[in-house]
């Protein structure tokens, strides 16, 4: 095709990918001067010359006036604050300006003293899901050997950590199993507790490509949303009765004999105790807990289960729960109780939110396992690894995202590395966070902008932007991507990959990795399932889907085809109950939040926000309502409204939804000046320990209006027990 | 076929001709998952040899006479074709001498045939082309730039305008953040159309009216800032004129 490009034509045209979701679609940056000023989708393997509005629209922000430039160092007068954030426009008011040497030096030495003082464990590194494979790497590799902890984690940890753990514990594998495109081959395809369309926009359009060719859309979530208009049924479920409601479609599959017998006795175990358990979940006796007509289970779990071709996507809404890791036990039931895995058209595939979420776990970004998902408590596997880094290596599993902020607050984690996360906005319970944050000894920050974390750091290393580096990221497909540098970084800026070498440099440790290539060779060392693919590959063919355990495999894209990578081969089921959420509604907090996403602002906003056609579409923080409750509260469309739940209070623009369930809102967590996550609950999935960001009793009413005078309350959102 | 422009003399009337010959059944759908590489629609192999410009070539099965062509370095004008995309037949700027036809066909969407004698630069068929690209340019805001795919093949046809009144234009919808809608230089080729309705199925933009009439409308008419539209933009690496671009503020520091 023909460039477009207004007045300036582009001098250069660099193939890469882009920055925001798991999706991994192929870019392709049109550079004049140093300036991207116009993306194209590329003929990649996820996208197919395709984009959404984030990827095509959403680079300006790596222009933004507020990019830090220069390393900062915390004033002495000015005093670490829960509850206020440093205005990233304004720098100077905490921080004062220093050399990269004085910062680097002050960065690393705080971390040492206070590892040198209490030992590694009252350190903590959160990495990132936006960075590269090789910083992944580098990052959990300075933790474990240069701090000596193995408390790293990353918003892994917020996102898929109970799919994952589920994933491991059935199928001791937490990747998908089949890619998005394989929606091409499925008649069915059950999407659960995800927004495709807002949140993995370009693979929704796969999925509605294929209904459009007859394939069947079954889809289950508390909101309607856009593929409803696709669907054969919609499944609107009562916010938390994710379990009931799966435990009935198994239950009609059970009962009405749509199982896979010769599946089930080949390739499996346990499944009598999930027949056991889901015969007192008939769509009849859980109807009152999900709110969904026993007919429209029934209808929903016969196309599933009579399909030879089921594929089930997934999202947070499953995840996000204190019920997370059952939600996901529950679809691997079913797609195993059908048969449904192991075959092009079927399978398991959790969504992936970042770019590179996948990669990072793939690179061990987690406290309790190595690269490739090897556990740190076996001893065979830390001997390998000790081997391999020359570093002795702590035992014990690490602290988790949430665990680590309430360690920091108990002050058992005194210092933290942070690149590239903003856990004072991602992170639930924001009062609690922010607070752990302040009450650091010793908080070093590397972003590409003074972030609501950043306003707590003693030191700010400024960092480069996606489209000013190369490196691999893994797409939700398993796909290994070569994203490469289209910029020149601002002057003043330095790559991640150096700064993470020149701390590690400064807490002993003696590394000189050429660069991204370099990583990339002992990464192949580290992860088995990568050890095949070449960077040359890399850049010849610019995406190899893993596992590739040798040199010229051509990767699988389907696994678990002929066995699972269990001791003996088999998947597992596991049963589960149903459960309430950590803090449902009552008389006080009668409705129920639900956070998420928008279509055009990633996360916590701090891309997207400064991207200036993505943020001149999604201005104004906004409650999602349904127009009943709006009328029942007498709140209008754009009156300012107030949301409380036992721990914050934030207000924003009412929106009518007309998708929201009665009882309920829906808010996005990426405004700052209403951020979702002061109200979110930090109650933890226990296997998980992941925190119920979409589920929690909350007040409403209008932000202008005395409380007392507000309108009737909504009916109480009473999900009953079952039987 | 859709949306043939009154304004568009090289286009005949299809009615009744089949633009893909056998496989003309089926429906666009079973298309875009041919070009896909979608398995179950793709036409089967085997190879087709026909007489392009003198010069006797061999064409895929699922390949029309303009992907031959290309493919063996003739290039013919295109507008409403573009690779990746349904062909709809609909432009006229690809028209190709058939021997033994009556009228010129459009050869982005019809695959050739065994024995096929195929002229792409004979004096009819470039002719054709030019009046084509001519009533196009004369109607597009002046002149076009040489970065759009109207303006390349006009300057590479030498095709000039001057010689027709304007059509009356519109005023440019600039009601979106991110895509600025230039409908003035929109030659109605509805890539936009196929992009937004059958590659990325988000079915925002339409064609509405008749005849000189015909215009792409988002919803209905309505200002495409306030449309339903979610700004995935595939129509703006669709278009081929610059009726849809990205927005000027992109380029602000």
């Amino acid at each position: 095709m023909i460039l477009r490009t207004l007045n300036s034509t582009p001098a250069r045209q660099v193939e890469s990918l882009c920055p925001y979701c798991g999706v991994g679609c192929q870019t392709t940056y049109n550079v004049a001067g140093n300036r991207i000023i116009s993306v194209e989708g590329r003929n990649g393997p996820a996208n197919r010359g395709r984009l959404c509005v984030k990827g095509r629209f959403g680079f300006d922000y790596v222009h933004s006036s507020q990019r830090l430039r220069t390393p900062l160092i915390r004033r002495e007068d000015v005093a670490k604050d829960p509850e206020h954030l440093v205005d990233p426009s304004n720098p100077l008011s905490a921080f004062r300006e220093a050399s990269w040497e004085e910062a680097l030096d002050r960065a690393a030495d705080g971390l040492r003293r206070i590892r040198d003082e209490y030992g590694g464990g009252a350190l903590a590194g959160f990495g990132s899901a936006k960075g590269s494979n090789e910083e992944a790497y580098l990052f959990q590799k300075l933790v474990r050997t240069g701090f000596g902890t193995n408390n790293v984690d990353h918003c892994t940890r917020l996102c898929h950590a109970s799919s994952v753990a589920a994933l491991m514990e059935n199928l001791n594998s937490g990747a998908v199993s089949n890619p998005v495109s394989d929606v091409q081959y499925a008649d069915v395809i059950f999407v659960i507790g995800s927004n495709p369309t807002v949140n993995h926009p370009v693979a929704a359009t796969f999925m509605k490509n294929a209904i459009e060719r007859g394939t069947r859309l079954i889809l289950a979530d508390p909101r309607r949303t856009e593929m409803a208009r696709l669907a054969t049924h919609v499944l609107q479920f009562r916010p938390g009765a994710d379990v009931a409601l799966l435990n009935a479609m198994m239950h009609v599959i059970i009962e009405e004999d749509l199982i896979d017998r010769d599946f089930i006795e080949r390739r499996t175990r346990g499944f009598d105790d999930v027949r056991r358990t889901v015969k007192a979940y008939s769509p009849e006796t859980v109807e009152p807990i999900t709110g969904v007509p026993a007919a429209e289970v029934r209808a929903a779990a016969r196309l599933y289960g009579a399909s030879r071709q089921s594929m089930i996507f997934w999202g947070m809404g499953v995840s996000q729960h204190v019920h997370g890791t059952d939600n996901a036990r529950c679809l691997i039931s079913l797609a195993l109780m059908t048969g449904n895995i192991g075959r092009r058209g079927t399978g398991l595939h959790p969504l992936r939110g970042q770019n590179n979420v996948q990669g990072a776990s793939d690179m061990g970004l987690i406290p309790m396992v190595y690269p490739d998902y090897r556990s740190v408590e076996d001893p065979e596997t830390r001997a390998y690894f000790e081997q391999l880094w020359g570093a002795t290596l702590d035992p014990k599993k690490g602290l988790t995202v949430v665990e680590i902020m309430n360690a920091a607050k108990q002050k058992q984690i005194r210092g933290m590395y942070i690149m590239g996360e903003n856990p004072a906005m991602s992170d639930p319970d924001l009062r609690h966070a922010r607070e752990a944050l302040a009450t650091l000894d010793w908080l070093v920050v590397q972003d590409l902008f003074l972030t609501e974390t950043a306003s707590f750091a003693d030191v700010i290393l400024p960092a480069s932007a996606f489209p000013e580096k190369t490196g691999t990221f893994t797409n939700t497909d398993r796909r290994v991507q070569l994203g490469r540098k289209a910029l020149e970084m601002p002057v003043g800026v330095r790559q991640d990959l150096e700064l993470i070498q020149e701390i590690a440099r400064r807490m002993g440790l003696d590394w000189n990795y050429a660069g991204p290539a370099d990583v990339w060779s002992e990464i192949r060392k580290a992860v088995p399932s990568c050890a095949g693919i070449t960077w040359e590959r890399l850049e010849r063919e610019h995406a190899v889907t893993y596992p590739c355990r040798n040199e010229g495999d051509p990767g699988d894209e389907v696994i678990f085809t002929e066995s699972f990578p269990t001791r003996d081969g088999r998947a597992s089921f596991t049963p589960a109950e149903f459960t309430q959420g950590d803090d449902p509604p009552d008389d006080d907090y009668p409705m129920v939040l639900i956070t998420g996403r928008l279509l055009e602002h990633w996360h916590t906003g701090a891309m997207t926000r400064r991207a200036g056609v993505l943020d001149a579409i999604e201005p104004v923080a906004h409650v999602s309502m349904n127009p009943q409750d709006m009328e029942r509260l007498g709140v209008g469309p754009g009156d300012p409204v107030a949301v409380a739940s036992r721990r914050g209070k934030i207000v924003a623009q009412a929106r009518r939804d007309d998708g929201v369930p009665v009882g309920a809102v829906f808010i996005p967590f990426c405004y700052v000046e209403a951020p979702a996550n002061l109200l979110t609950n930090p109650a933890l999935d226990p296997f998980g320990k992941i925190p119920e960001f979409k589920f929690c009793g909350v007040r409403v009413g209008r932000a202008d209006v005395p409380e007392e005078r507000h309108a009737t309350r909504p009916e109480l959102y009473t999900p009953a027990h079952p039987g | 076929m859709s949306g043939v422009d009154g304004a568009t003399p090289g286009a005949p009337a299809a009615a009744g001709v089949n633009p893909l010959g056998p496989q003309g059944a089926e429906t666009s759908v079973a298309l875009l998952e041919a070009r896909l590489g979608w398995g179950r629609h793709a036409p089967t192999g085997g190879t087709v040899r026909f007489t392009l410009n003198g010069r006797e070539i061999e064409a895929r099965a699922d390949e029309t006479i303009l992907q031959a062509a290309e493919r063996h370095g003739v290039s013919i004008p295109h507008l409403c074709y573009t690779e990746g995309m349904r062909p709809d037949g609909n432009c006229r700027a690809c028209m190709v001498e058939i021997d033994g036809e009556r009228v010129l066909a459009a050869s982005c969407a019809r695959r050739p045939t065994p024995g096929m004698v195929v002229h792409t630069g004979s004096e009819r068929a470039l002719h054709s082309q030019r009046m084509v690209l001519e009533l196009l340019v004369n109607d597009a805001p002046q002149p076009p730039s040489l970065e759009t795919e109207l303006g390349y093949w006009a300057a590479q046809l030498g095709v000039r305008a001057g010689r027709f009144p304007m059509r009356s234009q519109p005023v440019p919808d600039l009601s979106h953040p991110g895509i600025q809608v230039h409908l003035e230089s929109c030659i109605q080729c509805t890539r936009c159309v196929r992009a937004c309705r059958e590659v990325q199925v988000n079915d925002v933009i339409g064609y509405a009216n008749r005849g000189s009439s015909a215009k792409i409308v988002f919803d209905f008419d309505d200002p495409m800032g306030e449309s339903t539209c979610v700004g995935c933009g595939e129509c703006v690496q669709a278009c081929p004129t610059g009726a849809l671009l990205p927005s000027l503020s992109l380029l602000a520091g």
